[in-house]
């Protein structure tokens, strides 16, 4: 196979580490965001969901972002009844959003994001040394 | 009758240099494609990671080939398959281990890095013979 079309599938891989970058990103940045009216739901997680699937132009199998979907977690509640998003009760609906579960998850990203630059510098390497043939 | 570009004496013999480092690295090169698609794929569910048959294997189908085939698409005889050393799955059903595959990268590097100094080597033996060394 074509040397270009690993560098291609490299930085497929690497598109979609970043797009589930932005999507951590987005759920730290939101980790405090509630309801704007009375009992309303806050922020939900987001999560990127990632799928093989066949790129006619490369005529190979790439990584892709299947889509991104929202976490189905309940919102946790604290008692707040200054909050103007606060319900009847006084609680107010916090995003599911755990930081030490995005952290996580950013440093997996981050991990595969490198494994992927890894193989392109390497992929590249293999196509100097193959042009150098002709030195 | 298609033309011939090589000799017969360099191109049909298994042990001729020139061909065997094209083989080796086509054979590389689609290891090396494999791997990428393992890698890119570490976040994926349900993937598990492939890798391509042996060179031996390889060498074998290729060889097979009449000389008319020779034109055939380089990826003849490089179907890739599950990869049976995995080990392990996470629970979203991936089998990639990324270090192990990472260390098939490394492996994929330095045979090709042997390939191309063999070949190398072997250029400046015939431009010692011709004495432009």
């Amino acid at each position: 196979m074509d040397p270009s079309t690993t560098l291609d599938i490299s930085a497929k891989g690497m598109t979609a580490q970043s797009t589930r970058l932005r999507v951590i990103a987005e759920n730290i940045a939101n980790s405090s965001t509630t309801g704007s009216s009375p009992g309303a739901d806050p922020y939900r997680r987001k999560i990127v969901v990632f799928s093989n699937t066949l790129d006619q132009a490369l005529g190979t199998t790439t990584v892709g972002v299947r889509q991104i979907e929202t976490d189905k977690s309940p919102f946790p509640q604290r008692y707040d009844p200054a909050n103007p998003a606060a319900d009847a009760t006084g609680y107010v609906k916090t995003p599911n959003v755990n930081s030490f579960v995005e952290i996580m998850d950013m440093k997996e990203a981050q991990r595969s994001y490198t494994a992927n630059l890894n193989v392109m510098e390497t992929t590249r390497g293999m196509m100097t040394r193959t042009v150098d043939l002709l030195r | 009758m298609p033309p011939v570009f090589i000799s017969q004496t360099m191109s049909s013999t298994p042990t001729d240099v020139f061909a065997l480092a094209e083989q080796r690295l086509a054979w590389i090169g689609q290891r090396q494609s494999v791997l990428a698609q393992n890698i890119a794929n570490v976040n994926t569910p349900g993937y598990a990671a492939r890798d391509v048959k042996p060179f031996s294997e390889f060498l074998a189908a290729r060889t097979q080939q009449s000389d008319s085939d020779y034109l055939a698409p380089i990826s003849t005889g490089v179907e890739s398959s599950a990869d049976k050393t995995a080990t392990g799955r996470s629970i979203d059903g991936n089998a990639v281990v990324l270090d192990q595959q990472l260390e098939k990268i490394a492996e994929t590097d330095t045979a090709h890095q042997l390939a191309t100094n063999l070949y190398k080597k072997y250029v400046s033996l015939f431009k010692t013979v011709i004495g432009r060394n």
